[in-house]
């Protein structure tokens, strides 16, 4: 009974101490992250502190978000998947987040034909085909390539609603550059927010694990002491 | 369910008007068909009352994997954000505003992690 005990003893104070230099390891992470997410940050308030400068104050403010009356789709999504700590005997489970970005151009069904067609003149690749093929016109025909974008283009048989749910189109028509730094620097704080919160997933899992296991051996300790 | 996992789910902020902009510029910003927003503007005139309401709305929102929240505002509802949650998700992050920088001592998780040591542990 008491060489049981022994060895549990032992198994319990090596996983504490495993538990515990993870510990102290994810806590440094998750500083290190804040502070490289708060540098993030502050250089996207000075982007929107230098738009405000050449918009006005009101041009960047809670004035241009949407209310309730607006239905908005995010652009940004988390994906939470659940994994089993590593360099660990026991099987604990956390969850790693990791982010994705949606494209804020949407492409919708063309009625008559079935074809998928691209918004906002995003569609390079016909763009530059139009553009390669200029000169083939010959008595002025067009080829069949040039035709169907023309019909595109006039929107009579085909019916098209353009939609750019680009968020900084909230803020100006024709964004400045300093806005458009400032959604980048936001967009990098959003990467590093799921660092963070796969962090910080991590060290509450940990946590548990660290309180149950230390749990056990207070009360070995006191079943030794009786004995 | 299975859906919206693979679509991923949303972050919310509830932060002064910087951050909030900030972020719905980046792309995170909801209005769902319920007319529900995923963020809150937190100025002088919001209750802490209200603060209140919107985090415990956010954490019982299946859609929201991540909550983020400027660490002077999480200061005013601490006693909520201290409440043991048995789920992992959402994950609330502390994050620094504009006037008020990142402080390791204030967050929650950190403070909740080194109270794991005691002076007893280490004889």
């Amino acid at each position: 009974m008491a060489a049981s005990i022994q060895l549990s003893r032992e198994e319990l104070c090596d996983g504490l101490d495993q538990l515990s230099l993870q510990l102290l390891e994810l806590m440094d992470h998750l500083i290190k992250s804040n502070m490289c997410l708060e540098e993030n940050l502050r250089s996207g308030f000075f982007h929107l502190g230098k738009t405000r400068f050449t918009l006005g104050m009101n041009a960047v403010s809670s004035l241009q978000l949407p209310t309730s009356e607006s239905e908005v789709k995010s652009l940004a999504a988390v994906i939470s998947t659940p994994v089993v700590l590593e360099n660990y005997s026991g099987d604990i489970m956390y969850h790693t987040v990791d982010t994705k970005f949606l494209d804020p151009i949407v492409t919708v069904q063309d009625d008559e034909t079935g074809k998928m067609i691209s918004l906002e003149g995003n569609d390079h690749d016909n763009k530059n085909q139009g553009l390669r093929k200029r000169g083939t016109k010959v008595d002025g025909k067009q080829t069949s390539d040039e035709v169907s974008e023309s019909d595109l283009k006039k929107g009579s048989s085909v019916k098209v609603k353009p939609i750019n749910r680009d968020p900084i189109r909230w803020f100006s028509v024709l964004p400045p550059q300093t806005l458009k730094h400032a959604q980048q620097d936001f967009k990098t704080a959003i990467q590093l927010i799921a660092q963070c919160a796969t962090t910080q997933l991590k060290l509450r899992a940990v946590s548990k694990e660290y309180k149950r296991l230390h749990e056990i051996k207070r009360k070995l300790d006191t079943i030794e002491k009786e004995a | 369910m299975a859906v919206a996992a693979a679509q991923g789910k949303l972050i919310a902020v509830i932060g002064d008007e910087d951050t909030c902009v900030g972020f719905l510029l980046g792309g995170i910003g909801e209005v769902n068909k319920k007319r529900e927003p995923n963020f809150l503007v937190v100025d002088k005139n919001t209750s802490v009352q209200e603060i209140e309401e919107c985090y415990k709305k956010f954490m019982k929102r299946e859609d929201i994997d991540i909550i983020l929240i400027n660490q002077n505002i999480a200061e005013q509802i601490r006693h909520v954000i201290d409440t043991d949650n048995d789920n992992p998700l959402p994950a609330v992050l502390e994050i620094p505003s504009k006037d008020h920088p990142y402080d390791p001592t204030k967050d929650s998780v950190l403070r909740r992690a080194k109270g794991l040591y005691s002076a007893e542990d280490m004889r």
